[in-house]
């Protein structure tokens, strides 16, 4: 090894405590990488399972624009496909669907002419039509309870269950085209749909980000490829599973925060490496004398951080697949896989390598450029003026989607952190004229004495701390809103759920009961507003259902309610009218928060005008009001005579529903957590620093009679001084960031706003954090071998 | 010759594919092609479907058309043409007919138990280059199927057709992303039965209804990228029919269908067994300018590989041969090395040159070889 080397290492060895502080905020930034990509993966590959298995492969969706389809356009538009007009189409495939009631409940049944599915690529959720096609055979998704082997009996017909998809996919039948259009009772010649599989010049550019980056195609907003044959409507299959989006959007938001801490571990590892070169300028200016070139100095350096971070890939390797074990236990996402141990994967090696070298070898090379001043780089306000543009570009431009809002986020959190050694400069003017006891104005000045020390790691705990506030308001916020939105939802005593089951025999036993004062039924069936897939939901709209989604006096004829996120995609309005049946006007839009699809409400007069066959699969009961006792047992009572029903209580039901939320955002609280950390690590580092740089002035301190309590109470006013000018910064920054979660990132990401509530403690909380950090860091003693460190 | 050739490597590959049995879950994942195409090709099991096992008297043009209580049928049909500076070019097209199922086919379209299958390549021996394509469709009128009068076999815009509805004449169109082909095609030699008086047998219990017209002009247009040319040359089309699959022992065959320059023509074919040893099945025809046929046993030709060529997956193919029949002694030798078919069963067919053993061209032809890939 070279002389070079040699010294580095011995550097490394000398500076136990730096090294490890490096080591130890660099393997919680690889290993907040690891989990949040582990997370995203298993969520990747549970869509795999809830994707609507016959849309695999495809890019489109053909229809006649309201037009009545047949095979003969099919075939037409086949044959100009063949002549070579479309010569990017790789595939084009036949395809029936339409609702029946079959086995008791509402079935959606789709055939497809599986002999020309069969050039689509394959892939995890494809399906085997072989049978299909030979037998006239179905697969059935898990709701209806069958097994292979068993028989549905349709219109007098029995037909055979082949295999059962794993996922509860609402009551999904699969069937060869033929034999779909014999159980919907069309003729022959019927489509609905033609699924066009188009060459993608992108795709595998874009699966192998996903790979990398889980989620990250839920970045950008979806546009529209515009390809639309003459006479034809071209739907994106994105849009027609809008629950895949969601989950995306949900996995994008995670991968973001798992970032957020490898960045906050950038600044420390950068704020240390600054602090080393300078240790070693005259080591260095002495190499330099004696002809060693700066590149091979930098390079030497560099070396160095890469060790480093070499050994934290590794340990955040595990302590990451750790962490994922332990956050997937907490989330419903994840949930079926908890308790398991994650793999890893090559694209995650990759990952936790390019994390913790990458990062390691960034900040030392940055740290050469800074100190050496070969990277002078742009005025501070050009550089305030150009992160300014990032983020209001991201805010202003909804193309930019959630990619933009993250975005704006970090860069009004580099803003900060850009910020912060101008402030300390200006501070430290200030400083001059404090007044006051002179172990006070020491520890005072101290702090804005030295900008180029301290800047980073003040700006690394502001983004902390601002981040944790910016979440905890956002969450906060959004649960007062679910919580709201369950308080007028949950209006009834006893909810009854069928699975999908036609439950009219439930409903006549419940209006024979005494204690049951009334009894309210529900039903579902899949519709389409213009090209949007929705779920139509249906029940007699009185004047108290209407109340339930916030709408006084009920619905008048031909009116609907609509959720949010279809009111947010369609960019309609209470008032405005709906693309279904003859045209709904909007009478209520209401909050959906955690619907992953789009939905619409209407009275059940309105959906049988819509020619939907009735069937009510959920219940909603209210006990009588001076019978409250004897309907204490109705549950069980229900449970005796309907077994295969669930029955929910009322208060259960809102508890299930907070605890569901609570697990949602446990890891994003986690994730925060562990960004503060890793900044009261580089914090700390810093006061060392900033300690053993000034211990010829405490000596003098002492030998002037300082005792040892007043320079700890200095200490600690240095400490409350960092942690100050840390939060002044973060509050701003704070409630910026949780306004743009709230009111940017969630309606792009879920299609719903949140009402931003500034609560005090979500406020106080964080800053007291921060505070605290550096107070503790202040406090805690340096090392003691970190004398040698000089 | 394709009894034994592709249909039966599909039926082979259904015995062995993985797919989706019926007490499990069939949210699993697809095979790649071949098991898919495997898949869709449905059951190995022939009860139900008509076999070939006696001699029949060929009725045309009924017999021209499609057979659908039989489950396998194809129309094949090879041409080896030149344009105009004399380069030379092949031309491959083989439709497939398969049966899902046995018995009439319903009134709905859409629950068609056919299912039919179309390889077209073409062969540029000046670009020694290959190009091939697949097509597959169900059997519903507006897509694929087959009539005798008027002769019609179409897949997904891929069309052998009768130009007066008849046999005699017919019209190649072929339009595939790399390469097009239309061929106008005159048959210039009555069809010819193979086997005994049309069947043919290829194995103890495996036999097909076979016949040839083995000599037909072809002129049109070929087109390679963006280049087209004029073409004319002679032309090859064999059908079959049957309900068999490989016998136990078999493991491939090489099938020839010669024209040689002195009007004659030669159909020869040896199926490999897994032991090396000589099928008593092999056979060869040979037919004269008249339209007569020579058939000869397998104790009566002889055919050996010469030369192999190895492809990168590191499959070697006996691209040279020489033939022993009768009083001829002939050299046959691939145009271009690779002419791999690889669609969802991949194989070797292409354009072959026929030499004596002075090295002088007397012929051209079609090879198939198959079962190489171990």
């Amino acid at each position: 090894m070279s002389l070079l080397g040699l010294s580095q290492l011995r550097f490394l060895l000398r500076a136990r405590w730096s090294t490890l502080s490096v080591l130890v905020g660099l393997t919680l930034g690889v290993a907040a990488v690891v989990a949040v990509h582990q997370i995203g993966s298993r969520i990747n590959a549970s869509l795999e399972m809830v994707g609507l298995p016959h849309l695999d492969g495809l890019t489109e969706l053909l229809d006649r624009d309201g037009a009545n389809l047949t095979d003969a356009d099919y075939f037409a538009l086949r044959a100009r496909w063949r002549a070579g007009e479309y010569t990017d189409v790789r595939a084009l495939v036949p395809m029936v669907e339409g609702q029946r009631v079959m086995a008791g409940r509402r079935a959606l049944v789709v055939g497809v002419d599986w002999i020309a599915a069969s050039s689509l690529p394959a892939s995890g959720s494809g399906i085997d039509g072989r049978a299909l096609i030979a037998d006239g055979r179905l697969l059935v998704d898990g709701s209806f309870g069958l097994r292979a082997g068993e028989s549905i009996e349709v219109g007098g017909a029995s037909f055979q269950v082949e295999g059962v998809l794993d996922a509860d996919l609402g009551g999904l039948v699969l069937a060869d085209l033929g034999i779909a259009q014999t159980l919907l009772g069309l003729p022959p010649q019927a489509l609905s749909q033609i699924g066009v599989r188009r060459s993608d010049p992108y795709a595998r550019a874009s699966e192998l980000a996903e790979r990398v980056l889980p989620g990250i195609s839920a970045g950008f907003a979806r546009r529209s490829s515009g390809w639309q044959p003459e006479g034809w409507r071209a739907r994106s299959i994105s849009a027609e599973q809008p629950s895949l989006g969601f989950a995306r959007s949900v996995v994008f938001n995670v991968g973001a925060l798992g970032l957020l801490v490898l960045v906050v571990a950038w600044f420390l590892i950068y704020q240390i490496a600054i602090i080393w070169h300078r240790r070693r300028r005259l080591l260095n200016d002495r190499l330099e004398a004696m002809g060693v070139s700066r590149i091979e100095l930098t390079r030497g350096f560099v070396r160095a951080f890469f060790l480093l971070g070499l050994v934290a890939s590794f340990a955040g390797l595990l302590g990451g697949v750790v962490l994922a074990r332990g956050l997937g236990a907490m989330t419903t996402l994840a949930a079926d896989a908890a308790g398991q141990w994650p793999p890893i994967t090559g694209w995650l090696l990759l990952k936790a390598g390019v994390s913790g070298m990458g990062v390691g070898s960034l900040s030392a090379w940055m740290a050469c450029r800074r100190e050496w001043g070969s990277g002078s780089g742009a005025p501070t306000w050009i550089l305030a003026g150009v992160l300014l543009a990032v983020a209001a570009a991201g805010v202003y431009f909804p193309v930019t989607g959630l990619f933009g809002g993250f975005a704006a986020v970090l860069a009004l959190g580099m803003l900060v952190v850009a910020v912060v050694q101008p402030m300390l400069e200006a501070l430290r003017a200030s400083a001059l004229r404090l007044r006051g006891r002179l172990l006070n104005r020491h520890a005072l000045r101290e702090v804005a004495w030295y900008p180029r020390d301290l800047s980073v790691a003040v700006g690394a705990l502001s983004l902390a701390v601002a981040t944790s506030m910016a979440v905890g308001l956002m969450v906060e916020s959004f649960r007062t809103d679910f919580a709201q939105m369950l308080d007028q939802r949950l209006a009834h005593d006893l909810y009854v759920d069928g699975g999908g089951r036609d439950l009219a025999d439930v409903h006549g036993w419940l209006l024979e009961q005494p204690s049951v004062d009334h009894v309210q039924p529900y039903g579902r069936a899949r519709h389409r507003v213009g090209t949007v897939p929705i779920e139509l939901g249906y029940s007699p709209l009185d004047e108290a259902e209407a109340a339930r989604y916030g709408v006084r006096g009920g619905l008048g004829p031909g009116e609907a309610l609509v959720s949010e996120r279809l009111a947010g995609l369609l960019g309609a309005d209470v008032g405005d009218r709906l693309a279904l049946g003859g045209g709904l006007r909007i009478a209520g839009v209401f909050s959906g928060f955690g619907e992953a699809g789009y939905r619409v409400l209407v009275d059940e007069s309105v959906a049988a005008d819509l020619g939907i066959e009735l069937v009510h699969d959920r219940l909603s009961v209210s006990l009588a009001a001076d019978d409250q006792v004897a309907g204490a047992d109705l549950d069980a009572r229900l449970l005796a005579a309907f077994p295969g029903v669930e029955v929910e209580p009322r208060g259960r039901m809102r508890q299930v529903a907070m605890e569901i939320f609570d697990r949602t955002f446990a890891i994003t609280s986690s994730l925060t957590l562990l960004a503060l950390l890793v900044a009261a690590i580089g914090v700390h580092n810093s006061l060392v620093a900033l300690r053993l740089n000034q211990q010829q002035g405490v000596h003098l301190l002492v030998m002037l009679g300082v005792t040892a309590g007043e320079l700890a109470r200095v200490a600690v006013r240095r400490a409350l001084g960092i942690g100050s000018v840390a939060v002044a910064l973060a509050l701003p920054l704070g409630v910026l960031m949780a306004w743009l979660l709230c009111a940017v990132i969630n309606p792009r990401a879920f299609g719903w706003t949140v009402d931003l509530h500034l609560a005090l403690s979500d406020v106080a909380v964080p800053l007291a954090l921060g505070i605290g950090a550096a107070v503790l860091a202040g406090l805690l003693p340096s090392p003691r071998d970190s004398a040698g460190e000089i | 010759m394709r009894i034994v050739t592709l249909p039966a490597l599909l039926l082979t590959l259904l015995i062995v594919a993985p797919g989706c049995q019926p007490d499990e879950p069939a949210g699993g994942a697809m095979g790649e092609g071949t098991l898919r195409l495997g898949a869709v090709l449905g059951e190995t099991d022939a009860q139900g479907f008509a076999r070939a096992e006696a001699v029949v008297p060929f009725a045309f043009p009924g017999d021209h058309g499609p057979h659908p209580r039989f489950r396998s049928e194809w129309w094949y049909l090879t041409a080896n043409v030149q344009n105009e500076f004399g380069a030379e070019f092949g031309v491959q097209f083989t439709v497939f007919r398969q049966a899902l199922a046995p018995g009439p086919g319903p009134a709905n379209p859409w629950l068609s138990n056919q299912v039919f299958l179309a390889h077209a390549a073409v062969t540029g021996v000046l670009e020694q280059g290959h190009w091939h394509e697949e097509r597959v469709a169900r059997g519903h009128p507006g897509v694929a199927g087959a009539t005798a009068e008027p002769f019609r076999v179409w897949v997904d815009g891929w069309e052998l057709a009768g130009r007066n509805g008849g046999f005699d004449e017919q019209r190649l169109s072929v339009k595939a992303d790399a390469f097009a082909v239309d061929l106008q095609l005159d048959a210039l030699k009555r069809p010819v039965l193979q086997g005994d008086r049309g069947l043919s047998a290829k194995g103890p219990e495996q036999a097909s209804y076979y016949y040839s017209v083995p000599r037909l002009s072809a002129r049109g247009t070929l087109r390679i990228g963006e280049v087209e040319h004029q073409v004319s040359g002679r032309a090859w089309i064999d059908r079959e029919w049957s309900t068999s699959a490989l016998s136990s022992g078999q493991v491939g065959w090489d099938w020839f269908a010669l024209h040689l320059d002195d009007s004659w023509e030669i159909m020869v074919y040896q199926l490999r067994r897994a032991d090396g040893s000589r099928d008593r099945y092999d056979h060869a025809v040979l037919i004269d300018p008249y339209g007569a046929k020579h058939p000869l046993g397998a104790d009566d030709f002889e055919l050996e590989p010469e030369i192999f060529w190895q492809d990168d997956d590191g499959v070697a193919w006996p691209l040279q041969w020489r033939l022993k029949a009768l009083d001829r002694e002939l050299r046959i030798r691939a145009a271009v090395p690779d002419q791999r078919m690889e669609t969802s069963v991949s194989y070797w067919e292409g354009l072959v040159g026929v030499f004596d053993m002075a090295g002088r061209r007397t012929g051209r032809g079609y090879m198939e070889l198959t079962g190489y890939e171990g």
